[in-house]
């Protein structure tokens, strides 16, 4: 490849990383933490879990008949979620389709006394961190759409990010130069970071866009291609089973305890985590069972659908059985998702995803560093602002999690507590951003890590006072939840406040020509930049 | 670089579609291939876009993309309706 294509290629890298850098930082860094979650549910809800006793299958039984007799019109997009290890409630919800054609969340559990509990749970920290993987904090659906073409100008930026690094790939991969020249330091970190981990992302960015706008990709074909409906083709290999026509005719259901039982015989060594419910009530109600099986490869989802009164297996979607089709596009989604492998790999994740982060933040670094006037002191506008955005969007955002986890705690008890949390969230991200285009670059970002490193070394203050559960008490408890967040907060925070030390350094001792400098004067528009240079 | 690129990621979209389109127009519905073939638009698109950079002048990478896109549309129209589609 001569050089004036990969001159090309690093113009092609450069706007695309620019456009899609901070969408994927809060996305890899959201991501990261979502790898964990059902701990994150039970971290969240430590204080409620605590004082109940795993609950039966008996127990869900009731809870169903209590919930239906109470809200007679809740005969589909029912949902009931047996108990688990991580969550050891029994919980049955609703989605209410309302005349605009939105759906209304209800929630149903059984209280210790066995009574009805139509309260909504009000932890929504791990579903919030969730939706900011998928939205980056945009509302949800306009969110999931640009994410998905987000995740498209990504997977240029890798391509061409790999050409760019191929011809110096075997001499450069493994060298890291420190010195004084601190745009080669990130460019080989950043090079490194992304060819170590490109399968990875690769992986990433192809099941994000299935995944955010795959309708949008597979849409064209019907026009164009097929007569039939495309979905009646590929939802049946995908386990998707229409529901039966209802009969208007009300018939008993079978108990619970009966329906796991026939989808275990129909699916073996089959753990059911979800009942799906159409028409309840009805002598054609559908009864989807969802579940996982230990099938020891990257695919483990199980659907099992039944006749809910007769028990009449419809259909069964395993692993062992599904097409190349099905197989290929559910492995996709299960390497996305994580759901294989343990811990082990969930901690793989988690540092693959912070690292990913790393990667779009030290691109645009590297951006400001190519840009800068190394002989004066003011530097162009367009260099400052976004040192200044990315500053405030990249930290703002870590800042604005570690607040969530941090208000998601302190109000554990008010209703309205998951609101709240999500008010912590962007009151401290959007304050961040203004606080960095007020300050100078580096003062606002040594100001954000410093407010990083404090939020979340409060974290485990805060289980410690509000729940009394001090890290060495949740080690000695085996809480091992609490002990994961309290342990990778206090982490967090001390690399946090390094960074800021070091941000520090450079602003007191580094070369004054450079938007770290710390002088006013970088907030001078590029125009003036341009004729005192 | 901005109309070079408008040209590449946007014109590389209808290309995707018609070369995706003809293989699938191509498959025979019975080996269960149609969600595989679907799930390329992605790579397609990503290799379409990379490669269409590789040609100095955005002129020409406009008429080929378009080609292509013409192409494809007007063989997928002429096997349906010819009847020789293996759907």
């Amino acid at each position: 490849m001569n050089k004036s294509t990969i001159k090309i290629f690093l113009g092609v890298h450069t706007w695309t990383g620019l456009a899609a850098g901070m969408a994927l930082f809060i996305a890899f860094y959201a991501g990261s933490l979502t790898v964990f979650f059902h701990e994150l549910e039970v971290w969240d809800t430590y204080h409620k879990s605590s004082v109940s006793e795993h609950q039966s299958i008996a127990d869900a039984q009731r809870l169903l008949d209590l919930a239906v007799e109470n809200r007679p019109g809740m005969v589909s997009n029912l949902r009931v979620y047996p108990a688990e290890t991580d969550h050891p409630v029994n919980v049955v919800r609703w989605y209410e389709r309302l005349a605009n054609g939105t759906f209304e969340r209800h929630e149903f559990r059984l209280t210790e006394a066995g009574s009805l509990d139509t309260a909504e749970d009000n932890a929504q920290l791990a579903g919030f961190i969730y939706q900011l993987h998928y939205t980056a904090g945009l509302p949800a659906t306009f969110g999931i759409y640009v994410l998905g073409i987000v995740s498209l100008i990504y997977g240029l930026a890798l391509v061409t990010g790999l050409l760019i690094f191929l011809p110096n790939l075997l001499s450069d991969l493994f060298s890291i130069r420190r010195g004084k020249n601190k745009k080669r330091f990130w460019l080989d970190a950043h090079n490194a970071v992304g060819v170590i981990s490109l399968p990875w992302h690769m992986m990433f960015a192809w099941s994000s866009v299935v995944l955010c706008i795959g309708i949008f990709t597979i849409a064209p074909f019907q026009l164009l291609v097929f007569d039939e409906d495309l979905l009646d083709l590929i939802g049946p290999e995908l386990g998707v089973v229409q529901p039966l026509e209802p009969a208007n005719e009300s018939a008993k259901m079978l108990p619970l305890a009966d329906m796991l039982a026939i989808a275990e015989r129909a699916a073996p060594d089959f753990s059911a985590s979800q009942l799906r419910f159409t028409n309840y009530g009805d002598r054609q109600a559908t009864v989807q069972i969802f579940g996982d099986s230990n099938t020891q490869t990257l695919l483990t989802r199980v659907g099992v659908t039944l006749n809910g009164s007769t028990g009449e297996v419809l259909a069964v979607s395993h692993p062992n059985t599904s097409g190349i089709g099905a197989t290929i596009y559910n492995g996709l989604i299960s390497l996305h998702y994580v759901s294989f492998g343990g811990y082990l790999v969930k901690w793989v994740y988690f540092v693959l995803g912070l690292s990913g982060a790393f990667l779009f933040y030290s691109g645009n670094l590297l951006w400001i560093e190519t840009r800068r006037k190394r002989r004066n002191p003011v530097q162009p506008a367009t260099t400052v602002f976004l040192a200044k955005l990315n500053s405030g969007v990249c930290i703002g955002c870590m800042a604005a999690v570690s607040a969530a986890f941090l208000a998601s705690r302190v109000l554990m008890d008010l209703d309205d507590r998951g609101e709240m949390t999500e008010w912590a969230y962007y009151a401290v991200f959007l304050l961040a951003i203004a606080w960095c285009f007020i300050r100078p670059v580096s003062v606002g970002t040594r100001d954000l890590l410093c407010a990083c490193a404090v939020l979340t070394a409060a974290i485990p203050v805060a289980d410690a006072v509000v729940l009394g559960m001090p890290v060495w008490r949740s080690v000695a408890l085996e809480e091992w939840p609490l002990v994961c967040v309290s342990a990778v907060s206090l982490v967090s925070a001390v690399c946090f406040w390094q960074m800021g030390a070091a941000v520090q350094k450079r602003l007191k001792l580094g070369d004054a020509n450079s938007v770290w400098g710390g002088s006013e004067a970088n907030v001078v528009p590029s125009t003036l930049a341009k004729s005192v240079d | 670089m901005l109309i070079r690129s408008l040209i590449a990621v946007v014109l590389s979209i209808p290309a995707t579609f018609a070369i995706v389109g003809l293989v699938l127009v191509l498959t025979p519905q019975t080996t269960n291939i149609i969600l595989p073939v679907l799930l390329l638009v992605f790579p397609v698109w990503v290799t379409l876009t990379v490669c269409s950079y590789l040609i100095a002048e955005s002129r020409r990478v406009a008429v080929g993309l378009l080609v292509i896109a013409a192409l494809g549309f007007a063989l997928i129209a002429l096997l349906r309706t010819a009847g020789l589609a293996v759907l």
